[in-house]
């Protein structure tokens, strides 16, 4: 066998072998869910299972779509993740900037609160929050779930932006302050748009996990209409036990907006996003 | 720059006091308004929770059903100590933590590995292995939970096809199928972290590292165990206590998928509070089984720090 050959041959097994297995691995359940989407319910309970639809539908999504309340649920999970990345947006540029640029008093002690807020439980937190919601008249309301998912994503968001602006050299600043900026103007003229790729992936995050949260939703949310996403597609499952066809393709359409956006961040999560990355 | 701002203070406070302490406000001032609000929200976030369940730890209360309180002390400790559903809610939890991080570290170093290789479409392949992070728990539950379905579903078909099994199983019917099926699920979801992760820290390594290994002749697998391993370490460790702490307390995919089920098997310590809280209503006792939670995952933590620290030693 001559070198070449070895070496491909090599090259197959070491990486050609274990890219097959991953990508049946990660792709399969995903294909299988819109595979199954797309059956008739005739087509649906047949064993052994078909691999490709005889007679592909789209019924199953117009039916989830126009006759349930999918559709509210959708527009409530948008309002409610869109307006968490709004505040984090607004709250992380400062912050991330100072804890990057400044040495203050009492920053040890900032990130030490920063680090706690990383690891405690969100279980512990479902009681207190209730209370606190309840008592100031906020529970049921999408606000709640606004405000508490800014407070349980700013910590890892402050630390990553922290990380961007690290990144950027202090040097644009300090010409920018010589040459006339305040602090102020340089952040935002100069430093600003330098690390806006790292702010939108940090709020694009904040989106996802949003998006996919359960248990606060669960606690504080009672009214059916006001529901997100996730919650909505955990009770219509108990609601509509035999509507198997509507239900997978509930799960096809709740699965879209995450998997789009994380194909937009992906190329920031081995550099920026994975330096703080303590949620999974 | 501690010592410099009290020098600064000094000087100050030698030539006039009132302007050394304007000027050190105005240091202050900047940083401590761009924190501020930030600090704020996690604090009360953070400080007000802990609070509260430590002083709500020692009462007898559930709003359900009427607003009264009153004080028990350690009773409700008491009472998580002969807690027969608090002990199985315990071992389902180390249950639950190492069947989902053993996998999931395995196959994560193993997709790492594979895709800090080039090779011709690398950005696409290294997207759509990574993507089941970006899954909700709720959804990679439904989607699993459909594949493992005992009568229709598409894994029993592969297996008796493949002649894994004779006849299809039934999948999540008793406690070690059930198992099975949340371990799977949750490496598919769960393996894109620690890939991330360890990619990350691969492509950190010099690759001056491996050319000066293999000039002195080292074998595939001794650049991996004397260069790759050594230099992620420290992210290896990092990482694993940090998934574990954070799948100890994940609960999405868990409660889609059994419920708890079958018969309590899967009820993990945070499913238990979650039931206590939400379909008992006994905010006292869920209170105080949060505080329980706390230390166990304080005590966790300090163990396998100082382990990482013994086992470290040269």
């Amino acid at each position: 066998m001559s070198a070449t050959r070895r070496v491909a041959l090599d090259r197959a097994l070491t990486i050609g072998l274990p890219v097959a297995f991953f990508l049946v691995f990660t792709l399969f359940p995903i294909y299988w869910l819109v595979n199954s989407s797309l059956k008739p319910a005739a087509e649906l309970f047949t064993f052994p299972p078909k691999y490709w639809p005889d007679a592909p539908t789209l019924a199953n999504y117009g039916k989830a779509l126009f006759g349930t309340r999918l559709g509210a649920l959708y527009l409530n999970s948008i309002a409610v993740a869109t307006l968490t990345c709004v505040g984090l947006f607004a709250l992380i540029v400062f912050a991330g900037y100072a804890m990057a640029r400044f040495r203050f008093r009492g920053r040890t002690i900032v990130l030490l609160l920063f680090l706690l807020g990383q690891v405690l439980p969100h279980v512990v937190m479902l009681i207190p929050a209730f209370t606190l919601l309840k008592s100031a008249g906020l529970l049921d309301t999408r606000a709640a779930l606004v405000l508490v998912y800014i407070v349980i994503l700013l910590p890892f968001s402050v630390m990553t932006m922290r990380g961007f602006y690290q990144s950027i050299p202090p040097d644009l600043e300090e010409a920018a302050m010589i040459d006339g900026c305040s602090r102020i103007g340089a952040l935002f003229r100069v430093v600003l748009p330098a690390a806006m790729p790292g702010l939108v992936a940090t709020t694009i995050y904040g989106f996802i996990n949003a998006w996919n949260e359960l248990i606060f939703a669960v606690i504080l949310i009672a009214s059916p209409k006001l529901q997100t996403l996730p919650v909505g597609l955990m009770s219509m499952s108990d609601e509509m036990r035999t509507e198997y066809g509507l239900m997978l393709a509930t799960a096809v359409l709740a699965l879209i907006p995450s998997l789009a956006l994380f194909a937009y961040i992906q190329r920031y999560m081995t550099s920026g996003l994975a330096a703080g990355a303590v949620k999974g | 720059m501690a010592e410099t701002s009290a020098t600064a203070r000094a000087a100050g406070a030698a030539r006039a006091p009132r302007e050394g302490w304007r000027r050190a406000l105005r240091r202050e001032a900047t940083p401590w308004a761009m924190v501020a609000p930030v600090v704020l929200l996690v604090g009360t976030g953070v400080l007000f929770p802990l609070a509260y369940i430590v002083l709500l730890g020692s009462e007898s209360y559930s709003p359900y059903l009427g607003p009264q309180r009153e004080w028990v002390g350690l009773a409700n400790y008491a009472r998580v100590l002969g807690d027969a559903a608090f002990w199985n809610a315990l071992v389902a939890s180390v249950i639950w933590v190492v069947g989902s991080v053993v996998p999931q570290f395995l196959l994560g170093l193993g997709m790492a590995l594979v895709l800090n290789e080039t090779f011709r479409g690398r950005g696409l392949v290294r997207t759509i292995v990574l993507a089941p992070w970006a899954v909700s728990g709720v959804v990679t539950g439904f989607i699993w939970l459909w594949l493992f379905d005992g009568t229709i579903g598409v894994v029993n078909d592969l297996l008796v096809r493949m002649q894994v099994v004779d006849a299809p199983v039934a999948w999540g019917i008793e406690s070690g199928t059930t198992w099975l099926m949340v371990f799977v699920a949750n490496a598919w979801r769960g393996a894109p972290f620690f890939a991330i992760v360890i990619l990350a820290a691969l492509q950190a390594i010099d690759p001056a590292l491996y050319e000066a290994a293999s000039m002195d002749g080292a074998t595939r697998w001794q650049r991996f165990r004397h260069v790759t391993l050594p230099m992620i370490l420290n992210a290896v460790v990092i990482s694993t206590l940090l998934r574990a702490l954070w799948t100890f307390n994940f609960i999405d995919l868990l409660w889609t998928m059994t419920r708890g089920g079958p018969a309590g098997a899967t009820t993990t310590l945070p499913i238990y509070i979650f039931d206590v809280i939400y379909q008992k209503g006994e905010f006292g006792y869920g209170a105080a089984l949060s505080v329980v939670l706390c230390l166990i995952l304080i005590a966790f933590s300090a163990a396998y720090w100082q382990l990482n620290r013994l086992t470290r030693m040269p």
